[in-house]
């Protein structure tokens, strides 16, 4: 059975956009103190499914690298797409491939360069 | 004396030239003459050093500028493109506002058509700038990442607010000082950290 993240209930009055690399990673331990540690769900043999209400217009590439960046450096582009759903405006939903790319490209400039 | 002997090409004797040379060293005009050939051959050794290591500075000087004009200097223009397209975008968005009859907001799919805008000269600027900057320095190209992560986070935001449910003079103010704000902090932490990894003659 999916593990199920209403994001809504973590949301400040009037967010509309889910921006900022900072803003991510802070979200990231809001969850993980609700119970949805991101680096613990990665692991689990259940899927999850966080669900970004209408009224946000946007999260931006710094946004999902605070959240995410390292589930998609464990996990890899399939196995982050197999473990973790966003629902979300279909805005947001077009952008998140091109975002676990920019993490998985992240990772190989890292190892390239050691930067 | 076999250390004299070994060297000399004089058929004299050899106490005859070591007499000879003292008598030579002997008179004070030939002992200075002989201090001053001896200054002179070590003055012409160590500029020949000076200049040899001036020569090896200035290769290395004329490599690394080489390599910051076609890594850095070429890549300005990428920075002032990304500033220059949150620019248009956020021009189409007051357009957007003002052409709306009774005013109202620019559209949900007009602000997003902006981020999208935004977001393309963001990924250009990261692909095809800076991982050439990283080539010249990673110091510089980490440095300038969180400049322009920042500016891309600030210009998301002002987009995003236009959300409003009325557009009113003093948000379209409040949004125009926003812009100009931390566009200027953009330009100037770019050129600040272009001109400062600029390199030097020593």
């Amino acid at each position: 059975m999916p593990t199920t993240i209403e994001l809504s209930r973590f949301l400040a009055s009037n967010e509309k956009a889910l921006v900022g690399r900072d803003n991510g990673e802070s979200y990231k331990k809001k969850l993980a103190a609700a119970g949805y540690d991101i680096d613990v769900l990665e692991k689990a043999a259940d899927k999850t499914v966080l669900i970004i209400p209408a009224e946000i217009l946007t999260m931006n590439k710094s946004f999902f690298l605070g959240l995410f960046e390292l589930a998609v450096q464990h996990l890899g582009a399939a196995g982050f797409s197999q473990k973790f759903e966003i629902r979300a405006s279909d805005y947001i939903v077009e952008k998140i491939p091109d975002y676990v790319q920019a993490a998985l490209l992240r990772a190989s400039q890292r190892d390239i360069l050691g930067a | 004396m076999p250390k004299f002997a070994s060297i000399s090409v004089s058929s004299a004797p050899i106490p005859a030239q070591l007499a000879a040379s003292q008598s030579i060293l002997n008179t004070p005009s030939a002992f200075v003459a002989s201090l001053a050939l001896g200054y002179s051959i070590l003055v012409t050794v160590l500029n020949h050093l000076q200049s040899k290591s001036r020569l090896k500075e200035e290769r290395a000087y004329k490599r690394d500028y080489a390599f910051y004009d076609a890594l850095v200097l070429h890549g300005c223009r990428g920075f002032l493109d990304f500033a220059s397209c949150a620019h248009i975008e956020i021009q189409n968005l007051f357009q957007a506002a003002r052409s709306n009859q009774p005013p109202a907001p620019p559209s949900r799919a007009q602000i997003e058509k902006s981020l999208s805008a935004l977001y393309q000269a963001n990924s250009k600027l990261e692909d095809e700038i800076l991982l050439v900057v990283s080539g010249f320095s990673r110091e510089l190209k980490i440095e300038l990442g969180k400049i322009v992560e920042a500016y891309y986070d600030q210009m998301t935001k002002i987009f995003s607010d236009f959300s409003q449910p009325k557009i009113t003079i003093e948000f379209a103010s409040k949004q125009h000082a926003e812009y100009i704000r931390h566009t200027e902090k953009y330009i100037d932490g770019i050129f600040v950290l272009i001109r400062d990894a600029c390199p030097t003659k020593k």
